[in-house]
């Protein structure tokens, strides 16, 4: 797949800066074949994690939102196995290596698929959650 | 076959030494091998990273995730957010296969 550019991930960083606080641009490693961006930042008491990791597998994402060490709603599309259940029913043997988009509930109790996220849609579900905006 | 243009300096220097067409690619593959072994060696750090976080190989721990209950629960109690370390365990094994392959290219001409 077509590798995203440094001006990509500018971007992205500038988005979260506009969006959150405390923004630190934690990594950011590319090359030709691979990249890694991770961004970490806050708003009020949550603290929010976005990464991103560009290679041969595709685009793989982690956009979670954190308070006192606990996850209170996350977004990845890592193939774990209530989320290829979810998808595939019990036999999910032919597909342990496709990304699945699902998002985690607080504490992770919950799981449910979801349309592919990127960081703009991640930031603009923030804004229309009235908790994280207190 | 690509022309680069070196400074006349370097060329007499270099001919103090031999041939500088050999210098050159000696120089050049030797510049190489050490790129590639730094992004070796920075890849296998984070990898051993992760397996002494996780106590396993990669493909063990992969493998664990997706298909015992029990081991997911528990990697899930001690870090919730598992999926950050997974995601870039994988994409370091990515990056160390890449380099090495690359390294072995070079030595082999």
């Amino acid at each position: 797949m077509a590798q995203p550019t440094q001006n990509h991930f500018e971007t992205l960083t500038d988005l979260a800066q506009n969006a959150l606080d405390k923004v630190s641009l934690s990594r950011l490693d590319f090359n030709p074949d691979r990249a890694i961006w991770e961004v970490h930042g806050s708003l009020g008491e949550f603290e929010i994690r976005l990464k991103e990791i560009f290679s041969q597998a595709g685009r793989m994402y982690s956009y979670y939102v954190i308070k006192s060490g606990e996850v209170v709603v996350g977004f990845d599309n890592y193939p774990d196995r209530r989320a290829l259940q979810q998808k595939y029913g019990q036999d999910i043997s032919a597909h342990l290596s496709e990304l699945v988009p699902h998002k985690h509930g607080p504490r992770k109790v919950s799981l449910e698929l979801t349309e592919e996220m990127t960081v703009e849609a991640f930031l603009e579900y923030l804004r229309e959650q009235v908790i994280f905006s207190c | 076959m690509l022309t680069i243009a070196i400074d006349n300096e370097w060329v007499e220097m270099a001919q103090l030494f031999g041939d500088v067409e050999r210098i050159v690619t000696e120089v050049l593959q030797a510049y190489l091998i050490d790129q590639c072994q730094q992004r070796i060696d920075k890849a296998a750090a984070k990898i051993t990273t992760y397996d002494q976080k996780y106590h396993c190989d990669y493909e063990t721990f992969k493998q664990s995730i997706q298909t015992d209950e029990d081991f997911l629960k528990r990697v899930e109690a001690q870090n919730p957010l598992w999926e950050e370390d997974a995601m870039e365990w994988e994409y370091w094994l990515e990056e160390h296969q890449t380099w090495h392959n690359q390294l072995k290219t070079i030595l082999k001409r």
